[in-house]
């Protein structure tokens, strides 16, 4: 198994009440599989998926991933977890403009302090593999919708995570370029790969293996 | 790692082309500034600490009493007190310095600035000789040494050894050294030294070896156990005081002793010294202008790098979500505000070069660009890395700490933090600016106040004339001459012109005088037209006549009345005893200002003389030229061995106040330069605080808000922080200013308007650096702004 949500609650306070953010969530994950989360605009998608990737806490409940536990750690851990074993896709891309395609691929490794050639070796792999070679000295402006997103794919994979976690990733695309990437997730996945992804659209969600659907932060 | 921060960096600083020249620009001049400052104050605190052992080599000085404490000592004292200390090493002693008329073969210069030394001179003082022994240099009492450049005006450059230089039409001296081009930083500069050998036989100082009489200069070397710890220190001078006491009774001076590396800068309290000091209190207001000047261009980029942060959010959550740890983001942006100080400093020592002549003039000094000095370099980089890190910190520290879901969805909520502490920022640096222009203002008023006081004489349109050469013997003939010219009839001949008076005596005595008082009595000695020539007013009795010299009859000032106990009316006819002679007080005139104004008022015995040291000649209106030609012709005839020198009264008087006058013009040019910084931090702020709000701008359009509603609306917020600001300077800028003014017995007293000019000044400069962003953002169509969403 690889990770497991045992009766998640997350909530804000507001105006003296508590507002349900997350209820009640149960969920088991295991490797390999491509799930995706559907749900109304504030059913908590997003929330769940940022609670997934370890980039928000929650109130109430445990959290094990990989057999360890998620909800005892201190951040300067859970940064060093999530940087190991997650890769994040976004609607909006979020490439750093300022960088070329190369450089936005490096900027992971980086963190992961890997040496330079071994850096250089993993990022022309990862441009070799989704066939932007001659697009490495572009910056992010100067590509299109699609191919941008491809090296957000391509970023989130560079350092062989075991998940992948993505936020609508076809949000901002038009309908040929979401199906080369849900075709690209659906690849991934078969080569092992476990994604997680956040739609509103049933087309994308049939390409998972399994749906969750959500309704004021409660799974149904 | 770093090389990528380099890159984003650099492509940051490119792009936004606009916040970089500020960033740069601001830390750049900052830098500049400081730069300057820093050599300045490096030139002024390196004063002769280029002698060997300078830490034991010392000055005495004298004090006779709480307001009057002078450089000069005894002679008899500076040659005797080796005899009874043994601590002492080595003394000497210095004439006051004097101007010399030199002539060789026709050519004739006035030197100013020429000393009498003893012998040792040269091995006291480590100025280097091109050539001649040190030893010997000023044994011989016909001997002269001369610096490189005035044997270069004299001579040709290698043969002036062993020539003859005629002193004053009189005495030939052989050049028996000539030495390098004097240190700018050495508190004594001249152009000659004769051996004091030469006048061993006609100064009466000299042949008495008096200890009554303070004439000369006299420097010591200890050993350094006498002088190294502060208890040790102590008891050296008690030791001198205790020998003066025991050899001098009747007098109660007090002597200390000042380091000569202490002289240029602490000599401000001292009168008859040497001239061209400077003074420590511009040394430590130079620097805190320096420091709040860098300080002002850190605010500048903190404050800039903060507004623009929701710019760099995404960034910054992005970096967090691949796996940057907070110290890494920390470092990144640190490392950021290090390059750009880098880079500031690389810019500021370039423009160091291009401005330093400039500053030169303004500050009389021949600094040069010293990077080679390690101590420049190492306060040069010092100042890059704290001025990046102070800069950088807080970006770094705020920026670090978003979370990175919400950085990355664009939902900062600014705290109010945030906010409370730009605005701290900007009122930091509002208030310092109040601060420069208050201080700006109250400089440029005392300047002022300085140069058009009421001496109680008329100083313009006197001309003087010294009397030198053949011309003291003529002084029946001068004056004759003069009377004879209707253009220079108008004039009086004195002993001293009442600039900077440097005569004293304590010898004065009348009826009923308490004997513990101790009070130094100046004097003048002139004819019986002085009062009429500086138009000065007699308050009581009647000015001298024919007879007044036989008669010993004086007049003396309202404050040497006040110090006897009396009115000016019950003053007149009271018997005087003055150097001895016994006289009667003929008249009291009003207390004019005879020496600098940072000296209080004291009281002056003016003695009846026929013979003077100066001429002076008041000059009708627009007759300036006619009356120096008329006075050519006449000293022509009469002393046709000199050149003519003449000078103006108000000229010579103002020059004493140079430094005051240089200082308020450095002061004025920084205070600018800290304005203009705040105001390139100020206009970038105002940018991005229009940008943040153009939304709400456009919506508040849509809504019916006219654009002068707006501008009013976005230049509020502004308003309030100057006024915080203005509250906050005003205590400070008093306190300060006030501090400075105490230095000047008169002084003009802070007026509310210099701080109501000052606040005005600054509002009217901040709100149109901000109007120009707040017009931009309020007459922009709505439409553009809420389109963009």
């Amino acid at each position: 198994m690889l990770l497991e949500l045992k009766n998640i609650f997350k909530w804000v306070q507001s105006g003296g009440q508590r507002v349900f953010l997350l209820k009640d969530i149960n969920l088991q994950v295991q490797e390999g599989e491509f799930i995706s989360i559907m749900g109304p605009s504030g059913s908590g998608k997003s929330t769940l998926l940022h609670v997934l990737g370890m980039l928000d806490g929650f109130n109430e409940g445990e959290y094990h991933f990989l057999e360890g536990d998620v909800h005892g750690l201190k951040e300067k851990q859970r940064v060093k977890l999530y940087k190991e074993y997650i890769g994040f896709v976004f609607q909006s891309y979020h490439l750093l403009d300022e960088l070329t395609v190369y450089e936005n691929l490096e900027m992971p490794l980086i963190y992961k302090n890997i040496k330079g050639a071994e850096r250089k070796a993993m990022v022309a792999d990862s441009l070799d593999k989704f066939n932007i070679v001659g697009k490495k000295d572009l910056f992010p402006s100067q590509l299109s919708g699609g191919q941008q997103q491809l090296v957000g794919v391509a970023r989130a994979l560079i350092a062989n995570p075991k998940l992948i976690l993505a936020d609508e990733p076809t949000g901002n695309l038009n309908s040929q370029q979401s199906t080369e990437i849900m075709e690209l997730f659906q690849q991934l996945n078969q080569e092992g790969v476990t994604i997680i992804q956040v739609t509103h659209s049933e087309k994308n969600a049939a390409y998972g293996s399994r749906t969750i659907n959500l309704l004021d932060g409660r799974m149904i | 790692m770093f090389k990528n921060y380099l890159k984003i960096a650099s492509r940051n600083l490119i792009k936004k082309k606009g916040y970089s020249f500020l960033n740069i620009g601001g830390l750049t001049i900052g830098m500049a500034c400081s730069i300057l400052i820093l050599l300045w104050v490096r030139n002024e605190s390196s004063y002769d600490a280029f002698h060997e052992n300078a830490d034991e080599k010392f000055r005495l000085t004298a004090q006779a009493n709480a307001d009057f404490k002078a450089a000069v000592s005894p002679v008899g004292m500076v040659l005797g007190l080796g005899e009874e200390m043994p601590e002492i090493k080595e003394s000497l002693l210095l004439s006051k310095p004097f101007d010399a008329l030199m002539e060789v073969q026709g050519t004739k210069f006035k030197e100013n600035a020429v000393f009498y030394a003893s012998d040792n001179f040269l091995q006291f003082f480590n100025y280097p000789l091109l050539e001649g022994d040190p030893n010997t240099a000023l044994v011989a009492p016909n001997g002269i040494v001369i610096t490189e450049s005035t044997a270069e005006k004299y001579f040709d450059k290698n043969n002036a050894m062993g020539q003859y230089i005629t002193i004053d039409n009189g005495d030939s001296f052989m050049v028996t050294g000539i030495l390098k081009s004097l240190p700018s930083n050495s508190h004594l500069q001249f152009k000659a030294v004769l051996p004091m050998a030469y006048i061993a036989n006609r100064d009466q100082d000299l042949i008495d070896k008096v200890w009554n009489s303070f004439d000369f200069y006299g420097y010591f070397q200890f050993e350094k156990e006498a002088v190294q710890s502060p208890e040790a220190f102590a008891r050296t001078i008690e030791k001198i005081n205790t020998i003066y006491a025991k050899r001098q009774p009747d007098f109660e001076i007090k002597f200390d002793l000042q380091a000569i590396k202490d002289i240029h800068l602490h000599s401000s309290n001292l009168q008859i010294d040497v001239p061209g000091h400077g003074n420590s209190l511009y040394v430590n207001l130079f620097l805190i202008v320096a420091f709040v000047i860098l300080i002002v261009a850190c605010i500048n980029y903190m404050n800039l790098a903060t507004a623009k942060s929701s710019k760099r959010a995404k960034e910054v959550g992005l970096r967090k979500v691949v796996g940057a740890g907070r110290h890494q983001l920390i470092l990144q942006f640190l490392g950021e505000s290090l390059i750009i100080s880098f880079l500031s400093l690389a810019l500021a020592t370039i423009l160091v070069y291009l401005l330093l002549p400039s500053f030169n003039d303004l500050t009389q000094k021949v600094l040069s660009p010293q990077f080679n000095d390690p101590f420049i370099v190492v306060s040069m980089l010092a100042m890059a890395i704290v001025t990046g890190i102070l800069s950088g910190s807080y970006p770094a520290l705020f920026l670090s700490g978003f979370k990175p879901v919400r950085a990355l969805k664009g939902k900062l909520i600014f705290s109010k933090y945030n906010q409370f502490f730009r605005n701290g920022l900007v009122i930091s640096q509002f208030a310092i600016s109040v601060l420069l222009l208050i201080g700006t203002m109250v400089i440029y008023d005392q300047v002022n106040y300085i140069r058009d006081k009421n001496l109680g004489f008329d100083k313009s349109n006197l001309i003087y004339i010294p009397m030198e050469g053949e011309m003291f013997d003529k002084q029946e003939a001068l004056k004759s001459a003069l009377t004879q010219n209707k253009l220079t009839s108008d004039f009086s001949i004195i002993s001293d012109i009442p600039a900077n008076l440097v005569t004293g005596d304590f010898n004065v005595s009348w009826e009923g005088k308490d004997p513990n008082l101790q009070v130094l009595f100046p004097s003048i000695r002139s004819d019986e037209r002085f009062l009429e020539v500086f138009q000065m007013q007699l308050l009581s009795g009647s000015n001298f006549s024919k007879t007044s010299f036989e008669n010993h009859d004086y007049l003396v000032n309202e404050t040497t009345v006040k110090t006897m106990g009396l009115t000016p009316e019950q003053a007149i006819g009271k018997n005087l005893r003055f150097r001895g002679n016994s006289g009667t007080i003929l008249g009291v005139v009003k207390d004019f200002n005879f020496k600098p104004l940072q000296h209080a008022m004291e009281p002056l015995i003016i003695q009846h003389h026929k013979g003077g040291r100066y001429a002076v000649v008041k000059i009708a209106p627009n007759t300036i030229k006619p009356t120096i030609a008329a006075l050519e012709e006449i000293y022509g005839r009469l002393n046709p061995a000199y050149p003519l020198t003449y000078n103006f009264m108000d000229a010579h008087l103002d020059a004493q106040y140079k430094g005051e006058q240089q200082m308020g013009a450095v002061f004025n040019v920084f205070a600018l330069l800290a304005i203009f910084i705040s105001c390139l931090g100020l206009y970038g702020l105002s940018a991005y605080m229009a940008e943040q709000r153009f939304k709400e701008i456009g919506i508040r359009k849509v809504l019916g808000a006219s654009s002068l509603k707006l501008l009013h609306m976005l230049s509020k917020d502004y308003l309030k922080l100057i006024l915080a600001a203005f509250v906050l300077a005003l205590p400070i800028a008093w306190y300060i200013m006030d501090l400075w003014l105490q230095e000047f017995a008169y002084h003009i007293e802070i007026q509310w308007w210099m701080f109501a000019s000052a606040g005005f000044i600054l509002l009217v400069v901040a709100l149109s650096t901000v109007s120009f962003q707040s017009m931009k953002a309020s007459m922009a169509n709505p439409i553009k702004s809420l389109r963009t969403e």
